[in-house]
């Protein structure tokens, strides 16, 4: 009961907040429209030459358009930048003032990422999600099976990002440069996660070795569960994978915070 | 009880290369000083103590309030904050603790503190008729009955701490923990928030241990105070006792009908006068043996054409800059 209490009070303070950055929110939504760049790009590829998938299924017409404005609206969902919180805060101290406080700072930091989602997930649902059941309804997914997994998978997918935001962002007990290093970790992740290139269209080895690396976990098995066609038990041993990575990815986060935290100097008066 | 035994804490700190490739070298081997923050601090403090924690800056207060709140993990020695090891990070531990940063900000900054005031209840689980309670009794107290509605970022700097203070207590802490609260307030606002500090202290138990760089702050609130200086404690015991130690003297200032000549004032001071000035004089300071002051004041009444007087003791600022210019062993314990 206390959870609950403690989860509304912190989720309704985020919420709250969202709403005063309502402004700032509309900005972070235009800089992450990659995806809708991809989409003019990869229709005019496709439309020069027909490319098939690793499944064997072509990639080109509606699906072009399904898939990336599924990724414009995942990423919106499942997006955080908790490293730039954190590396912020350990900077300036004001860590020290969440540390006072007898809670884990992950979970005010989490529901202040999660808090901002159905502001976020509102505006994309409101462009892609219409453009989504306009020009690509029937290449999203029917399948019951696939359906109830999704909404798991786009959480597991906010676990990953915000654990290795916390990762990221604890490095900042050691260095001044971590917002840098998630600056470059994300570069890759652009590449490797589905943003930019869908995973099926990698040349078989490189998407295989993908299945063991965070990236696709992060954003891609979401966004393919809505638009790939897969039937109930690929997408549960999808989730089932990515919930590996999520425990996994969450205990390095622990670790990585508790041993930074015996380096904390809580500078400043 | 607080009981803090030997504690240290050394922190690391990068040392700035000098030398035309020195940043390249930097990158790879990197030099790093070692600083003693707290160098060999031991003290104690009962239940309900209200003590001053004092020195000059860079001396390590804020690093010892720190490590009593839990917030650093000392070096070596030891603290314990009633049954609890701060560095633990109990939440029990952390439900009777409040640390105040007067240049550090829990509010929400774009919300009205009262949002700030509701997200304290669950974050400490506070049962309704308790966060009812507390809250009426501190907004009445530090009367911020308007202030905690408005946008944080739209009050004043005095109204942010009071709310900043509302919001530290409202979970009744045992142990207050304050670091500069009065830091940048005006003079009224200084008053009002070590009044109401006082009366917490005296209607709830709490302990409270105080940095300062205001001496009315201390003398206000501080029966007991601890110096520390370069790490160590250089002082621990009364505020009062300090004063006849370190500078045994009292402060006598007269102001006068009309104006005299330095000269007349200056055979009457014996010397003692402070701050020369030239010409003739309306006002005086005098610094004067305690055992003595009886006997200056009647020579001074009947010389001079005295209007006004105030004996004093000498300011706190002047006697803590004595006590940390004086050599050898100062440990009030001791002295």
């Amino acid at each position: 009961m206390r959870t609950i209490r403690l989860l509304r009070a912190l989720f309704v303070a985020g919420w709250k907040e969202a709403l005063a950055y309502r402004t700032e929110l509309f900005v972070w939504i235009l800089a992450t429209t990659m995806p809708l760049v991809m989409l003019v790009l990869w229709r005019a590829v496709t439309e020069e030459k027909t490319l098939i998938g690793a499944d064997g299924v072509p990639f080109g017409g509606q699906k072009v358009v399904a898939y990336f404005l599924a990724t414009f609206l995942i990423r919106q969902l499942c997006g955080s930048w908790a490293a730039w919180q954190i590396n912020q805060e350990i900077k300036d101290g004001t860590l020290a003032l969440r540390l006072l406080r007898p809670v884990h700072p992950f979970l005010p930091w989490a529901t202040e990422q999660l808090a901002y989602v159905p502001l976020r997930g509102a505006v994309a649902l409101a462009g892609a999600g219409t453009a989504l059941a306009v020009y690509a309804r029937a290449e999203l997914t029917t399948h019951v099976a696939v359906l109830t997994a999704l909404p798991v998978s786009i959480f597991l997918a906010f676990i990953c990002t915000f654990s290795l935001n916390l990762i990221f962002g604890s490095l900042a007990f050691w260095t001044n440069q971590s917002t840098k290093i998630m600056d470059a970790y994300n570069a890759i992740f652009f590449v490797f996660s589905g943003y930019l290139i869908p995973v099926t269209l990698f040349p078989r080895r490189l998407a295989e070795a993908l299945d063991y690396l965070p990236f696709r976990y992060q954003l891609g098995v979401p966004v393919e569960l809505l638009v790939s066609g897969y039937d109930g038990k690929t997408a549960w041993l999808l989730v089932a994978k990515q919930a590996v990575f999520a425990v996994f990815l969450l205990a390095g986060a622990f670790a990585a915070f508790h041993r930074g935290l015996r380096r904390f100097e809580a500078v400043g008066g | 009880m607080i009981v803090v035994d030997h504690l240290a804490k050394r922190f690391s700190v990068a040392k700035k290369s000098e030398g035309r490739f020195a940043l390249f070298r930097s990158i790879f081997a990197r030099e790093y000083a070692t600083i003693d923050a707290v160098a060999d601090v031991s003290f104690t403090v009962a239940p309900g103590e209200r003590v001053g924690f004092l020195g000059p800056n860079g001396a390590g207060k804020t690093t010892t309030l720190k490590m009593l709140a839990g917030l650093l993990v000392p070096t070596a020695g030891t603290v314990r904050v009633g049954e609890f090891r701060p560095e633990d990070r109990d939440h029990a531990f952390l439900r009777e603790i409040a640390l105040v940063l007067g240049q550090k900000q829990q509010l929400i900054w774009d919300l009205p503190p009262e949002e700030t005031f509701v997200l304290q209840k669950a974050l400490f689980d506070l049962d309704d008729r308790f966060y009812r309670e507390a809250l009426e009794r501190l907004v009445t107290l530090l009367a911020i009955g308007d202030a905690m509605k408005r946008p944080t970022r739209q009050l004043s700097l005095g109204e942010r701490m009071k709310c900043e203070l509302c919001c530290a207590l409202l979970h009744g802490p045992k142990y207050l923990f304050l670091d500069e609260p009065t830091v940048g307030l005006d003079v009224a606002m200084e008053e009002a928030v070590r009044s109401f500090v006082k009366q917490y202290n005296e209607e709830t138990g709490a302990t409270l241990l105080l940095t300062s760089h205001y001496m009315a702050d201390v003398e206000a609130l501080c029966p007991r105070i601890v110096v520390i200086d370069g790490g160590r404690v250089v002082w621990d015991g009364d505020r009062e006792e300090l004063v006849r130690r370190v500078r045994p003297v009292k402060t006598i200032t007269l102001r006068f009908s009309q104006a005299v000549t330095r000269s007349s004032v200056e055979d009457l001071a014996a010397g003692h006068l402070c701050e020369p000035a030239d010409g003739e004089l309306r006002e005086v300071t005098i610094e004067v043996p305690e055992l003595e002051v009886k006997e200056r004041l009647q020579l001074l009444l009947a010389a001079l054409p005295v209007k006004d007087l105030v004996v004093a003791d000498p300011p706190f600022e002047r006697v803590l800059q004595d006590l940390l210019n004086a050599p050898g062993d100062r440990n009030g314990k001791e002295l």
